[in-house]
């Protein structure tokens, strides 16, 4: 017999320790900063009184703090009525949330490490309002939170199906694949950015480097420039570690499941992740190369889905496969479309204008950026690097223009492009919202012109073909026409 | 009382009204005026730190005076390119002088319509019409230099289209 929710119910009880370890969280950073900068400065006089100060506040403000989340435990409750998710809080402002079912996009499952030892998980309910989470329960027992969240996505028939204990993986990550992902993703920019943010802190640096630079000052130059470039490799290799163990705690376990509602993706080491792909709202399915992953025949998979905004949540759920071998595109993108078919798809290459484009247009970008620091540092012997620069960007337009093309077939539309990281875009005709042709005055001169086919997902990505001639891009508009016409009124996609 | 039969669709392209080339120009003015006190402003800042020989701003002016011109100059064509048309089962919005945009919006994906009549506008007799589809930030499109009764049948051919197919 599945729990009910007809009935206003509390959270489970270790909503206390975890909303009061929230607090804690946050009161950790207000207490013990002022502590360790009075410890710090501090003349020995005052030092203990102010510490004892400090212990006395911090120990009233801990003493309130449990206070909160006991009361919120008893005042918290929720419900399904009338076809509403109704949560109530709150003693004194009394507040109650009322989502329809109907509204609701996405009921996630997440399970932090603290969840686990107290044997409860937390559900989180989104709807297409904007990014993030409308709805939020701190803590449910495990039953109640998996029957929760497929009565919540159920609505429809109320009856809830019985699921198997553990149904069959469509997918899984091998721990091999966990660690390439990290090992192959573009962490490394962000690597770099944070170390040089840390030379960035002047009063850290003032403190801790001001002896390293002494000591780095006193070796012999040839010695010093090695121990610095040793250092920095150092750094990033460390990076490079953390971005690795990172990927390994997030993507754990990766599994695709089949769920009523969609696609149900679990994975985490820490912090377990539920969250579930609904299949009717796929808009976009995109697959994404970044340059390591294609040394070793690797992508990503992502989907774009009506209603979703490119807040930090919902694109984390756009990722469907954080790493997938080539060949099996197919099998995964037919999970997420239906008629998803790579191979049928039927590739036109743009308008060979485009190497001309995309290169003059790379190197009039550089060479604003180039020219100006380069007369500057080094006079104007630097304007001899705009001949490299040239050949370079024309090597780049030849490599833009060999991979970027359109497809379709009797389905689907798609684009692909790029040079270092490439990403084929894929749209069935029935998903798209509107369309746009347009030209600049020096496209038009070279009788060239850009479409951009856009679809629900709103943080989501058009399929957008620069550079057609405009022969071809009449053609392929007669072709979205056509297909409008064929789908009128019985368009899908959840809208 | 009878009702005129609504049209379904414009029959071809339509242009849009010759009175938006007045609000154009009057609102390139108010844009003009604004720019020009911006820039005069940094111009003034500029010219106390670098003791200039001159002690007003008077590049500022004449530049925001010169972009006026060549706006100005500009609105007869961006007016020129205008078109709107309803087909059967598209709305399609041409415009632009430099970039040159046509776009396309099924008629079944337009999920509802606006009518903004703004102060110059209202002046010149003119409304303009946004048209938005699901999952977009704002309107896809927005159609301007329309009179009352233009801008009320294309909301009511958009608004038709609507219920016939949901």
């Amino acid at each position: 017999m599945p729990p009910m929710f007809d009935e206003p119910r509390r959270l489970h009880p270790a909503a206390i320790l975890i909303n009061l370890g929230r607090y804690f969280k946050q009161m950790i950073g207000a207490v013990a900063f002022p502590l360790i900068a009075m410890l710090a400065t501090g003349r020995n006089s005052k030092k203990e009184t102010m510490a004892l100060m400090v212990g006395i506040v911090g120990g009233i403000l801990s003493a309130l703090a449990l206070i909160g989340p006991v009361l919120a435990y008893f005042t918290t409750t929720f419900s399904i009525h009338e076809n509403a998710l109704v949560i109530s809080s709150g003693l004194i402002w009394r507040k109650r949330r009322t989502i329809p079912l109907a509204r609701i996009q996405n009921v996630n499952i997440e399970r932090t490490i603290w969840h686990r030892l107290l044997g409860a998980a937390a559900v989180k309910v989104e709807t297409a309002a904007g990014g993030g989470v409308e709805g939020e329960l701190a803590a449910l027992s495990m039953v109640d939170a998996n029957a929760l969240q497929s009565a919540l996505l159920h609505h429809a028939d109320s009856e809830p199906v019985e699921q198997p204990k553990q149904p069959e993986a469509l997918f899984a990550l091998t721990p091999k694949q966990v660690f390439l992902a990290g090992a192959l993703g573009n962490r490394l920019m962000y690597i770099i950015a944070g170390i040089l943010g840390v030379f960035q802190i002047d009063n850290i640096s003032e403190v801790s480097f001001r002896p390293l630079v002494r000591s780095l000052n006193s070796m012999s130059p040839v010695v010093g420039a090695m121990v610095a470039t040793a250092a920095f490799f150092g750094l990033v290799l460390v990076g490079w570690l953390v971005s690795i163990v990172m990927s390994a705690t997030r993507f754990y376990g990766f599994r695709i499941e089949r769920h009523e509602r969609g696609l149900l993706l679990t994975h985490g080491l820490l912090t377990q992740f539920k969250s579930i792909v609904p299949l009717g709202r796929v808009q976009v399915v995109r697959i994404v190369q970044p340059i390591f992953f294609r040394l070793f025949d690797y992508c990503e998979v992502y989907a774009d889905t009506a209603g979703s905004f490119d807040s930090k949540d919902v694109a984390s759920a756009n990722k469907v496969c954080p790493i997938l071998e080539v060949d099996r595109t197919q099998e995964i993108g037919r999970l997420l479309l239906p008629n998803f078919d790579l191979d049928s798809l039927h590739w036109r290459q743009v308008s060979r204008k485009a190497i001309r484009r995309h290169a003059i247009r790379s190197f009039l970008i550089w060479a604003i950026f180039l020219v100006p620091v380069g007369v500057i540092w080094f006079k104007w012997q630097a304007l001899w690097v705009l001949i490299p620069l040239a050949i370079l960007c024309w090597i780049s337009g030849i490599l833009y223009f060999r991979y970027v093309a359109y497809g379709t077939n009797e389905n689907l539309l798609a684009s692909r492009q790029g040079i270092l990281r490439k990403q084929i875009v894929v749209m069935p005709f029935d998903r798209i919202q509107h369309y746009t042709i347009n030209a600049s005055y020096f496209q038009r001169l070279a009788g060239l012109s850009t479409v951009t086919v856009v679809s629900a997902a709103a943080g989501g990505h058009p399929v957008s073909i620069a550079d057609v001639d405009i022969e071809a891009a009449h053609e392929l508009r007669r072709k979205l026409s056509e297909s409008i016409r064929e789908h009128r009124g019985n368009r899908t996609g959840g809208l | 009382m009878e009702q005129p039969i609504a049209k379904r669709t414009t029959d071809g392209p339509r242009p849009i009204h010759p009175a938006i080339r007045k609000v154009w120009l009057f609102s390139n003015l108010i844009s003009v005026v604004i720019l020009g006190v911006i820039l005069s402003f940094v111009e003034f800042v500029f010219l106390r730190s670098f003791h200039a020989p001159w002690r007003f701003p008077v590049i500022a002016p004449l530049l925001a005076i010169v972009i006026g011109i060549w706006a100005s100059s500009m609105v007869r064509r961006q007016w020129a390119n205008w078109r709107y048309e309803v087909t059967d089962d598209e709305v399609v919005l041409a415009w632009g002088v430099f970039f040159q945009t046509r776009r396309f919006v099924p008629r079944d994906r337009v999920q509802h319509v606006d009518i903004n009549t703004g102060p110059i506008d209202r002046r010149f007799g003119l409304a303009q019409v946004s048209l938005y589809v699901a999952g977009a930030h704002g309107s896809v499109g927005t159609i301007p230099g329309l009179t009352p009764q233009e801008a009320d049948d294309l909301r009511s051919m958009l608004v038709e289209s609507h219920a016939a197919h949901v």
